[in-house]
């Protein structure tokens, strides 16, 4: 019996369900260190590609949250390659022979009352760090998450290892979804406007110097700031030297950064800004605001075509269990709530309009050639919801929309249906690294990963 | 997280909730011999926050604003109640970038005028000599510390490369990007003297400044307080109180204490706080802001003309309003913008409890959150935590028809046992603020029925009965884990580290003993010599 808790005095421990450096290691399958991964992750790109003239393989996760019933996913299936399109992804039907759908898969990380939005993209668990009468809160992640582990391997080359854009304050007191490890939360930006005079507008101060002064200048100037932070490190130990570790690799990353950026400079000086009124118009709390959302995918394609980075994260909400309205679509009552009142309707209305943001990027991509074909021959972009079933408690019922065939290291145009609670979605990461030519054989909690997701290739 | 709606079914709590075997928080243990007995705290860094780092650079560069507003991926989930937790703030790459742009512009803002960084710089022509003296007076404040000789040599050095290459201005823009990326910069250290081996340390004379200073002031010691660290005057306790008590002496100057109840009253929000117009016709943009800024004064006429008791915080029957909130309170006593001293009626109103600032941010565009106003005086008053409603509970709320009051609707709490362990903790705390509706204001009736808001006290000591938002306010006012409470959220808030721990709980001990007065409390929190003395562990 378990034994009655009083009212405990809080304790703010931020690990609480605090994991060791070297737990955190090993689970994540590589045996790289934190810091160390940079290097090693790199290796882990296949010898073959790097050597190649192939095109660079690119990487986009869709995240939203709230939970995806299997009822609005599942269809009729007659084969694999022979199913009816189910309703909400209606609008990838002219993409149907690059769609992939797969469930059901569970996330054992995903139970809690709302579930979890670290745990989505890391399949780690992450400490409940307190919540409201509305449910928990999950304070810091235990893992690295996907976009960010793709972002140290496939991204490490580009200016911006991955970029994050979301709807929500970067402070915000609710879980994004991406991580870098332990206690470390990589936020998503909220304005279109900010990401992009961040990727475009180059981190260069426009002095009308000569780009090869402003380099050498950077460059001195992160070598001090570098040479003091490892005087510094000298002096600490632990956790203390964790956080300027840290700060060495940010700050490694921005000087490679401004190194990379001169060369692109004209590849990527074509993509026009966002309107300004962007910048402001998704607030955290109010309504969904589909031109923002457009306006992120438009920056994010355009970093991608022009080599800004290979990785990209968008969050539609995907912290677990958003209050916001879909106005546009007729909502009056916030998808937390329709979820609630199982407003099948209104529900669908909105899974159906993020179908109809990846079949938006996926026109995006096709529209670009590249190397004989276009750029979503080298392009994988996977939809997940945070929540595996029914608002509350999905966890075991995750479905994953993938578009993409990669040349043929994925077979597309299939509506795959596994045993229930055979496969964790970690191993559809693994699978999904592996065609990336990223071999990894394990992803997020080892205990379980099974290894690859068969019959994807 | 939007909420919108009560959520007025919870589920099965396995035992999860239980007021019977409520802890004390204060159990008797002798104090001396705990405070002795306690571990010392561990030497560490402490990064600045972004309202810090905007006090800081403040100091340095005339006219930077509030540069630390550009930081905005800087701090991520704050962890309890303060956003200035050691342990999480983070330096992920967004905010690296962020805070190398915020450096670039901060540069090239400050250069576009030099003599607002130093005098001499005015002409921008060559005076080594000048530059040379800016550049060790501007690290140095920039560091809160004299500058070693051997990082000044590097400093001139990176100056004498940078200017031989480039203009002038190039080559201070450049330095001073380097100053506001520098570790020395950009975290408090606490450390102890460099030369110190593994063990006992003291914290040096120009760290203590730094702590008294961002404890109190949010921002980097004044001048004052510099000189008397560069003369070593900060060793005893008596020096650092007097320190503390001059940086006390107005509340202007101490931003720090405003941001610690701002954080743990949840103030924050208050000002863009809104009401649905129908029900609330009066609730407006400015009384948003104007109930935020009534907190806040009110806070500091406690403070610094009232005696400075918790007691006083919980229990006043007066606040601080100006004619606007004197309207929209329907409270005579305030004409114009002056915040002046009003008196409350007795039987009504009751100290920080009854502030509309709490009242209608713990409550929805149209509602009271009876639940979340519950919630929100055990944990942040009481320090006790409840857990979330278990995985496999939806808890859907019934339509809302507005014809059952707060306490009917949540009857299903009280009388559903897996609802009511925990909810018995909550439910009576939030219903007794029943008389103040979502937007703070006082009432009677709720859909034309009289409130009830008395109810039982649990959990804290024996339990105790009460009626409406003075009773309990009493009731919570005596009660010493209220004291307790509180001193550990200070504590917390002063050195970014959780609530429990042996040193939390001789700072408690202190509290009580001075009868729970803040100031003396600030004043511990800032001064006390186990607070600045250290563990520095060995080498991994």
């Amino acid at each position: 019996m378990p034994a009655p808790l009083s009212p405990q005095r809080r304790s703010w421990n931020p690990l609480a369900a605090k994991m060791s450096r070297r737990s955190f290691l090993s689970a994540m399958g590589t045996g790289c260190g934190v810091l160390l991964l940079d290097l090693c992750a790199r290796d882990l790109v296949s010898e073959a590609r790097a050597a190649s003239t192939q095109p660079p393989r690119r990487f986009i996760v869709l995240v939203n949250g709230n939970g995806l019933h299997a009822e609005r996913y599942r269809t009729v299936v007659r084969s694999e390659t022979d199913f009816d399109l189910p309703a909400i992804l209606q609008p990838l039907e002219p993409y149907r022979q690059d769609l992939l759908v797969v469930q059901p898969l569970y996330n054992p990380h995903n139970r809690e009352f709302h579930g979890n939005g670290w745990a989505t993209l890391s399949v780690m668990p992450s400490p409940r760090t307190g919540g409201d009468e509305f449910g928990p809160f999950y304070g810091l992640p235990s893992g690295i998450s996907l976009d960010r582990f793709l972002a140290r391997t496939i991204g490490a080359q580009t200016p911006f290892s991955s970029i994050n854009l979301g709807l929500l304050e970067q402070n915000d007191s609710v879980p994004h979804v991406s991580s870098d490890g332990p206690g470390q939360a990589f936020p998503a930006e909220r304005s279109p406007v900010a990401a992009y005079l961040r990727l475009f507008g180059s981190l260069l101060p426009s002095s009308g110097v000569p780009p090869e002064h402003l380099l050498a200048q950077n460059r001195s100037l992160l070598d001090l700031v570098q040479d003091d932070v490892r005087r510094t490190l000298r002096r600490l130990s632990g956790m203390e030297r964790a956080k300027l570790e840290q700060y060495l690799e940010s700050l490694r990353a921005l000087e490679q950064r401004l190194a990379r950026l001169g060369p692109l400079t004209k590849a990527c000086s074509v993509h026009a800004a966002p309107e300004g009124r962007l910048d402001t118009l998704q607030t955290s709390r109010g309504p969904v605001r589909p031109e923002v959302i457009r306006a992120h995918l438009d920056v994010a394609c355009n970093a991608l075509q022009c080599g800004l980075t290979r990785v990209v994260a968008v969050s539609i909400h995907g912290n677990a269990a958003a209050h916001n309205r879909y106005d546009f679509l007729g909502d009056t009552r916030g998808h937390h709530m329709l979820c609630h009142e199982d407003n099948k309707e209104m529900l669908a209305k909105i899974d159906t309009f993020i179908a109809s943001q990846l079949a938006y990027i996926w026109g995006r991509l096709r529209a670009v050639p590249e190397a004989g074909g276009t750029m979503a021959d080298s392009t994988l972009v996977l939809w997940m919801n945070s929540g595996g079933g029914q608002h509350h408690n999905g966890w075991d019922n995750h479905a994953a929309v993938i578009l993409g065939r990669l040349g043929g290291a994925l077979r597309a145009g299939r509506y795959l249906t596994y045993p229930a609670g055979a496969h964790c979605v970690s191993d559809l990461f693994v699978s999904l690294a592996n065609a990336l030519g990223v071999s990894i054989r394990s992803f997020g909690d080892p205990v379980h990963c099974k290894g690859p997701l068969p019959g994807l290739s | 997280m939007m909420i919108t709606r009560r959520i007025l079914v919870w589920g099965l709590l396995l035992g999860a909730c239980s007021h019977d075997s409520a802890r004390t928080a204060t159990e008797p243990v002798p104090g001396d011999q705990m405070a002795m007995s306690c571990p010392p705290l561990p030497t560490r860094i402490w990064k600045l926050t972004p309202e810090q780092y905007s006090h800081t650079v403040a100091t340095l560069i005339p006219g930077a604003g509030r540069a630390g507003d550009r930081l905005r991926a800087s701090l991520f989930w704050p962890e309890g109640p303060f956003r200035n937790r050691a342990a999480v703030l983070a330096m992920s790459q967004p905010h690296v970038d962020q805070l190398f742009e915020t450096a670039v512009w901060l540069s090239e803002m400050a250069l576009r005028e030099p003599a607002r960084l130093h005098p001499c710089l005015a002409s921008l022509q060559d005076h080594p000599g000048c530059v040379r003296a800016f550049i060790g007076s501007f690290a140095s404040r920039a560091f809160r510390r004299p500058l070693h000789k051997e990082e000044e040599a590097r400093y001139l050095a990176f100056w004498d490369e940078q200017s031989a290459l480039y203009d002038t201005r190039t080559a201070l823009a450049l330095f001073v990007r380097a100053v506001l990326l520098s570790p020395h910069f950009l975290y408090r250290f606490e450390l102890g003297p460099e030369e110190a081996p593994p063990g006992l340390v003291e914290l040096t004379a120009h760290e203590r400044a730094s702590a008294l200073s961002y404890l109190l002031t949010d921002g980097p010691p004044d001048a004052e307080l510099m000189a008397a660290a560069d003369r070593n005057e900060l060793g005893t306790q008596e020096q650092m109180v007097a320190q503390a008590r001059r940086l006390l002496a107005r509340p202007g100057l101490a931003r720090g204490v405003d941001k610690f109840f701002e954080e743990l009253l949840q103030l924050g929000d208050v000002p863009t706080l809104t009401k649905t117009r129908a029900y609330f016709p009066t609730f407006t943009s400015q009384v948003a802001a104007d109930l935020a800024e009534e907190t806040r004064r009110f806070i500091r006429y406690v403070l610094w003309e009232d005696g400075g008791h918790l007691h006083t915080l919980l229990t006043a029957n007066y606040s601080l309003l100006n004619g606007r909130l004197s309207q929209f309170y329907q409270v005579p006593g305030a004409t114009g913008e002056e915040y002046v001293r009003v008196e409350l009626p007795n039987s009504r109103h009751a100290g920080l409890l009854t502030h509309g600032s709490l009242l209608a941010s713990l409550a929805s565009e149209k509602e009271t959150r009876p639940v979340a106003r519950g919630k929100f005086i055990r944990e942040r008053l009481l320090c006790q935590a409840i857990p979330p409603p278990p995985p496999d509970v939806n808890a859907v709320p019934p339509a809302d028809n507005r014809m059952r009051t707060q306490r009917e609707r949540l009857a299903r709490h009280a009388a559903d046992a897996s609802c009511r362990g925990c909810h018995v903790l909550m439910d009576p705390l939030g219903l007794a603020l029943e008389n103040f509706d979502a937007a703070g204001l006082f009432r009677t009736q709720e859909y034309g029925k009289p409130i009830d808001a008395s109810g039982m006290l649990v959990g804290v000591g024996a339990p105790q009965h009460f009626v409406g938002a003075p009773g309990l306010a009493a009731v919570l006012a005596a009660a010493p884990e209220t004291t307790a409470c509180f001193a550990r959220m200070a504590f917390a808030y002063a050195y970014g580290l959780p609530t429990e721990s042996c040193a939390a709980e001789a700072v408690v001990r202190q509290f009580a003993a001075s009868g729970g007065n803040v100031m003396d409390l600030l004043i511990h929190l800032a001064t006390a010599p186990e607070l600045y003395r250290r563990w520095r562990p060995a080498e991994e």
